[in-house]
């Protein structure tokens, strides 16, 4: 159990913050929407007795069916402080997590015993499957947050979150097929981990020190962030309707995005860094000589 | 010393070249091509976002763009120092069989702050040619290398208590994260005498802390 907790303590470091993360907001949901029911009920119930005048009545004509899913999920992951910043730490926590044993098995020697049983291919390949195995972390905290949403929603209607309460999460068209919708927005998630972790593994290979090659990670995802936001978005499709694609953070809002869209953009994205991998892992003898600098 | 200074300075250009490169290019592309749409050129943004001289972790969320510049802002430079006194560490035998810990940690500040003076002096110029800001400006950039510098004497007296102390480099971390979180910084409205307070007073800490420290005890 301790020898489980030792290997994997990196991981279990990540789930506590998310759990965290995720505990604290679905709560101050729960006692948000709790205190909005409770007003509509209130002010509704006052308009059926004609207390109230008819300017404020308009807005309480019927009683309040609760968000739906899709919205309540929508608006747990959009709207709250604690889960929004996910946007821009959850690169970080993936890489954190990633690079951990990949980086250790390549700089302490683990990948030179290994070579002289298994060859230099294959042993890469075990690492780098064990190292994009937590691409898996943030769609299942997703999913668990989605069917915690379920249970507090109990419903689908998506047009009646949109006509009640007024907050389209994800754009109509998209969030139509929930199931669909579910199934894509996972997908995209696991493709841009992907994304994150080749940027994480590219580094291992240049940087003697984990920490230095996570920081230098996250600095390079900082800087694609703002380079495709500057100059792809606001500068080269701005005003088109393909600006919004090159918003890295788009994937958690859909905002003016198609889902085949955005699913592409994210498979070009997990492809290219892919590439750039490959080719920096291919060569046996360069990186031997790279790592043993 | 001279030759320890231009020994970081050599590796820094030696090796990450491409990364400073990277991060110049990405404020001329800012200036050449956000200042002109969106409303990124109007000047609070520019200041407070854009070169990082107001943060406070609550509002990160409400721009994506703004959080990865503050980020960028500090972490470059961060990343940059660390890197240096981690260099150091292979080398290990050599050097620290003829000086002492607070002095070399001393020294390994100089080539921070030329290197935060240099690349901040860079993008003032930058902006200076876009016609963004004004000369006086200059006073805030001087703020930010002296919050940088900080910044990096924190995390080098994180590095030294790391291997000694567990509990209080724990405790410091806690410290430091908590007055990153929660308590909001502004460069433009806080004197810069503040700062050069703050920046004496971790420095006695670190000279102190470094006193105490022998290189075995950094290299466990």
């Amino acid at each position: 159990m301790i020898n489980i907790i030792k290997n994997n303590k990196r991981l279990i470091l990540i789930c506590m913050i998310l759990f965290v993360l995720g505990f604290t907001t679905i709560t101050q949901y729960q006692k948000e929407s709790k205190i909005a029911m409770t007003y509509y009920e209130k002010t509704y119930k006052e308009c059926q007795e004609g207390l109230l005048e008819d300017n404020i009545c308009i807005r309480y004509t019927e009683p309040l069916k609760k968000r739906d899913s899709v919205s309540t999920f929508g608006y747990i992951t959009l709207v709250y402080n604690n889960i929004n910043v996910l946007q821009i730490i959850a690169p970080l926590l993936i890489i954190f997590v990633a690079l951990g044993k990949f980086h250790s098995y390549l700089r302490k020697g683990v990948l030179k015993n290994s070579m002289t049983r298994i060859g230099y291919k294959k042993c890469m390949q075990k690492m780098y499957i064990r190292a994009v195995m937590n691409v898996l972390i943030l769609p299942i905290f997703l999913l668990i947050l989605f069917i915690i949403s379920c249970i507090i929603s109990g419903n689908f209607d998506y047009m009646n979150g949109i006509k009640q309460y007024g907050f389209d999460a994800f754009g109509m068209e998209n969030a139509k097929n929930w199931i669909l919708f579910l199934g894509v927005y996972l997908l995209n998630f696991i493709l841009h981990s992907i994304f994150w972790i080749h940027i994480g593994l590219y580094n291992c290979k240049h940087n003697k020190n984990g920490i230095i090659a996570i920081i230098v990670s996250y600095i390079e995802y900082l800087m694609i962030f703002i380079i495709f936001e500057l100059v792809f978005s606001n500068t080269i499709f701005y005003g088109t309707q393909y600006m919004e694609y090159f918003c890295l953070s788009n994937i958690w809002a859909y905002s003016n995005v198609t889902l085949e869209g955005v699913t592409m953009f994210s498979f070009m994205l997990a492809f290219l860094s892919g590439l750039v991998v490959y080719i920096a892992y291919k060569d046996k003898e360069k990186v031997l000589v790279e790592i043993e600098k | 010393m001279k030759y320890i200074i231009i020994n970081d300075i050599h590796y820094l250009w030696q090796n990450k070249k491409k990364l400073i490169l990277m991060y110049l290019l990405i404020y001329i592309s800012y200036f050449l091509l956000g200042t002109m749409i969106n409303g990124y050129g109007e000047s609070e943004y520019f200041m407070n976002n854009v070169f990082g001289f107001h943060f406070y972790f609550p509002e990160f969320y409400q721009d994506i763009l703004k959080a990865s510049f503050l980020l960028l802002n500090y972490s470059f430079y961060l990343y940059l120092n660390l890197s240096l006194l981690i260099k150091d560490m292979d080398n290990f035998d050599y050097l620290f069989s003829r000086i002492k810990v607070s002095k070399w940690i001393s020294i390994k500040l100089i080539p921070c702050f030329l290197i935060a003076f240099i690349l901040n002096t860079i993008l003032f110029l930058i902006g200076l040619l876009f016609g963004t800001i004004d000369f006086s400006f200059y006073l805030v950039i001087i703020k930010k290398i002296i919050v940088i510098l900080i910044a990096t004497m924190c995390l080098y007296i994180l590095f030294m208590l790391n291997q000694k102390t567990k509990l209080l480099f724990w405790g410091l971390c806690f410290l430091f994260l908590s007055t990153l979180l929660f308590i909001p910084i502004n460069l433009i409205k806080t004197k810069l005498i503040v700062f050069l307070g703050i920046w004496i007073f971790i420095k006695v800490i670190l000279f102190v802390i470094g006193s105490f420290i022998k290189f075995s005890d950094l290299k466990a």
